[in-house]
């Protein structure tokens, strides 16, 4: 408490700057404090702007998809995926069926490597280093599979519009079946030491909660929406690719708090491996190779928007051409900005420490957000 | 560059069966400046093209309306066609699963409404628009800079904002 | 050049040139100069500043973990500039994150060292065109290790952390 001279309190304003051990990325938070709780915050943003949407409009069509990989470089395939699926629906070409099963493929082990690290790190939030050493064990043996494939462990730039660089190796489906058993047993291993543990479930049940009306007002989407109730899943709504030939289902919470959040992602990993087994086992022969060729792309003048689910949310680009090699503009709707938005309301009235687990729990990519 | 707005173009060669878009029109009816909107598709997605001072009126309609039900802003855009600029709105409807486009052409010396108070998702993205583009919305009382950073000059959304020229030495 | 020989040890080394010269005269002692075993201090517990801006951050976060352990090295990653002897800037620096950066590495102690990790941190990377970025850290502050790649992997890390514990060792036999 701080006492002015009349003895009444007043509150402080504490920093949370860019630099902090939490704040997963460079994001700032001006909090507003009353001794321990926090009556209002302000969200800095734009430490990260690099002006990748002014930067597509410099760079031809193939180029923008090494742009993408590092708009959330945590699931970098499913940017690719999403953006090569924006300019073929404008060119109006299908891919072939080998290409979108590895296509499938690849983006749901992404997305399990993305989890990981948010169990990982969530863990480090709540105070517990442990779950973070185990869940990058995980995420190595994804990475090096992914490095067997594309040549790198992160940035790809492994999809191309119509196709593939190049088919993957020839030992492609025993590795993945090789290594099914060996990621559930490490996913089991990460989580079983926190999903149930009892600090923890004191630390994030009943935290940062958002009923299911502020979160649609919002417009939170992916864990943070479905962990409020909501069943909401681009996958299932409106599919895209080949998702509706695989059975899965889709996991809910139900009082929109940051355990709920927690179960919904742990759910999801399981969930996205039930897809990688259907799909590995079904993996057709044929080509990869893109029907653009090596040619010079220049769509017709139009625009489109499309729409995927990435590991944090929906992610939409809206993609206008007009007609020469560079597109006119590349909007990109990120999933971490609105969830991100959002924070103003789950942090009232919390503690200070509760603010950094609410903030793990939303699994925000500052990449993302700032573009 | 295209000197034609993109709905001018799509009016040609709409498809004026469109079920979304019929039903779009239909449920637009109740509307008290019905003929003041157009319509069109962009990419299969019913859209209108609404007056600048127009834009919250319609959108707390799509909002409290039960047959559109548009309870969801996915996004804002802004887009820079030289002469004017043009703000898109993208909307979803969870009860329905159909998305709706709402465009908007104004001058930049026009201010456009703010939608902040029908959707809190609004406020963030009017903003980054702000920044980027430099265009006011009417209503929004916080319109500092979200991305940028304060004192920086121009807005680097804008088509005649160059590219860094990078000089080794 | 310091080594230390120990009679007692069962499995000796081999012979070497000192061994006439030290091992006869004082057997357990090394003799080395003061700021030799400073340096010798210094590099062996390096305390990196977590400052990771973005996706260099996440392989500069898998270098500490499991896989490539950085902790054998003595490197413990800590939150405070006040506390930290090297600040590993991993990520692209852009104009808003000038400030901050100057700030933080104010607020470190001497003897500091700076490490460039990633293209963006050495020369803008593949934002060279970009109206905001600030094309390399070099321009804010003064840097000792440059690692390229995008990302680079773990591995070129350790290496760029070793490259930097030779330097520590080498400018402190260059001032005595």
């Amino acid at each position: 408490m701080i006492h002015d001279n009349n003895g009444q309190t007043v509150d402080m304003m504490l920093n949370m700057g860019p630099q902090h051990p939490s704040t997963h990325g460079v994001f700032r938070m001006e909090l507003r404090i009353d001794g321990e709780k926090i009556i209002d915050v302000t969200p800095h943003i734009g430490y990260l702007h690099r002006g990748s949407e002014k930067l597509s409009e410099g760079e031809q069509y193939h180029q923008v998809v090494t742009l993408f990989d590092r708009l959330d470089y945590l699931a970098n395939f499913n940017n690719e995926f999403i953006y090569c699926r924006a300019v073929e629906k404008l060119l109006d070409i299908e891919v072939s069926e080998r290409t979108e099963y590895v296509r499938v493929i690849l983006s749901e082990l992404n997305r399990i490597a993305s989890h990981l690290l948010y169990v990982g790190t969530i863990g480090l939030d709540a105070g517990a280093m442990t779950p973070a050493l185990y869940s990058f064990i995980g995420r190595d043996r994804i990475q090096t599979l992914f490095e067997s494939i594309s040549g790198a462990r992160m940035m790809h730039n492994y999809f191309k519009i119509g196709g593939l660089r190049e088919d993957v190796p020839a030992d492609f489906v025993s590795s993945v079946n090789k290594i099914i058993p060996l990621i559930k047993r490490d996913i089991d291993e990460t989580e079983k030491l926190l999903t149930f543990n009892e600090i923890f479930l004191s630390r994030t049940k009943g935290i940062g909660v958002i009923n299911k009306e502020a979160a649609i007002d919002f417009g939170l989407t992916g864990p943070c929406l479905r962990g409020s109730g909501v069943s909401y899943d681009v996958r299932k709504t409106e599919p895209y690719s080949i998702y509706n030939q695989f059975e899965f289902d889709i996991p809910i919470g139900l009082d929109g708090d940051c355990w709920d959040r927690h179960w919904v992602r742990v759910q999801e990993m399981h969930e996205s491996l039930r897809i990688v087994e259907q799909a590995i086992n079904k993996l057709p022969q044929g080509s990869v190779e893109s029907p653009l060729g090596r040619r010079l792309i220049r769509p017709p003048k139009g625009e489109v928007y499309v729409k995927a689910e990435n590991p944090r949310g929906e992610i939409g680009i809206y993609l206008i051409s007009d007609g020469t090699d560079k597109p006119y503009r590349l909007k990109v709707r990120p999933p971490s900005f609105c969830n991100l938005s959002a924070l103003q309301v789950m942090l009232k009235d919390a503690w200070i420490a509760d603010s950094v687990v609410i903030l793990g729990s939303l699994d925000i990519v500052l990449g993302e957000v700032d573009r | 560059m295209d000197s034609d707005t993109p709905a001018e173009e799509e009016i040609q060669d709409i498809s004026v069966n469109d079920p979304g878009l019929l039903s779009l029109k239909n449920a637009m009816s109740n509307y008290q400046n019905f003929d003041n909107l157009t319509f069109s598709l962009t990419d299969g997605i019913p859209t209108m093209l609404v007056g600048p001072g127009d834009v919250n009126h319609i959108c707390s309609f799509i909002k409290n309306d039960p047959t559109i039900d548009g309870q969801m802003l996915l996004c804002m855009a802004g887009v820079d066609y030289e002469d004017y600029a043009q703000i898109v709105y993208i909307i979803y409807s969870l009860n329905n699963n159909e998305t709706l486009v709402i465009k908007s052409n104004l001058n930049y010396d026009q201010s456009i409404d703010s939608v902040a108070n029908i959707w809190a998702a609004a406020n963030w993205y009017e903003r980054e628009i702000h920044d980027l583009y430099g265009i006011l919305f009417d209503g929004n009382e916080d319109m500092s800079p979200l991305l940028l950073y304060e004192g920086f000059e121009g807005y680097p959304g804008r088509k005649d904002y160059p590219f860094y020229e990078y000089d080794e030495f | 050049m310091a080594e230390i020989i120990n009679p007692q040890l069962g499995n000796q080394p081999g012979k070497s040139r000192f061994d006439s010269l030290l091992g006869s005269k004082v057997p357990g002692v090394i003799t080395t100069t003061k700021e030799q075993l400073f340096g010798m201090a210094r590099k062996s517990s390096l305390w990196t500043l977590s400052f990771g801006l973005a996706c260099c951050a996440i392989e500069m976060m898998s270098t500490y973990m499991s896989h490539y352990d950085l902790d054998r090295f003595g490197v413990v990653t800590w939150p405070s500039p006040r506390q930290s002897d090297v600040m590993i800037v991993a990520g692209t620096v852009v104009r808003k994150m000038e400030e901050p950066i100057r700030l933080l590495y104010e607020q470190m102690p001497e003897p500091k060292w700076v490490i460039a990790m990633g293209s963006c941190a050495t020369n803008g990377g593949p934002y060279y065109k970009s109206y905001s970025v600030v094309m390399g850290v070099d321009h804010i502050i003064p840097v000792d290790i440059y690692v390229p790649g995008c990302p680079p992997r773990p591995e070129a890390l350790l290496y760029g952390i070793t490259k930097l514990q030779d330097k520590i060792m080498k400018d402190s036999k260059s001032n005595g």
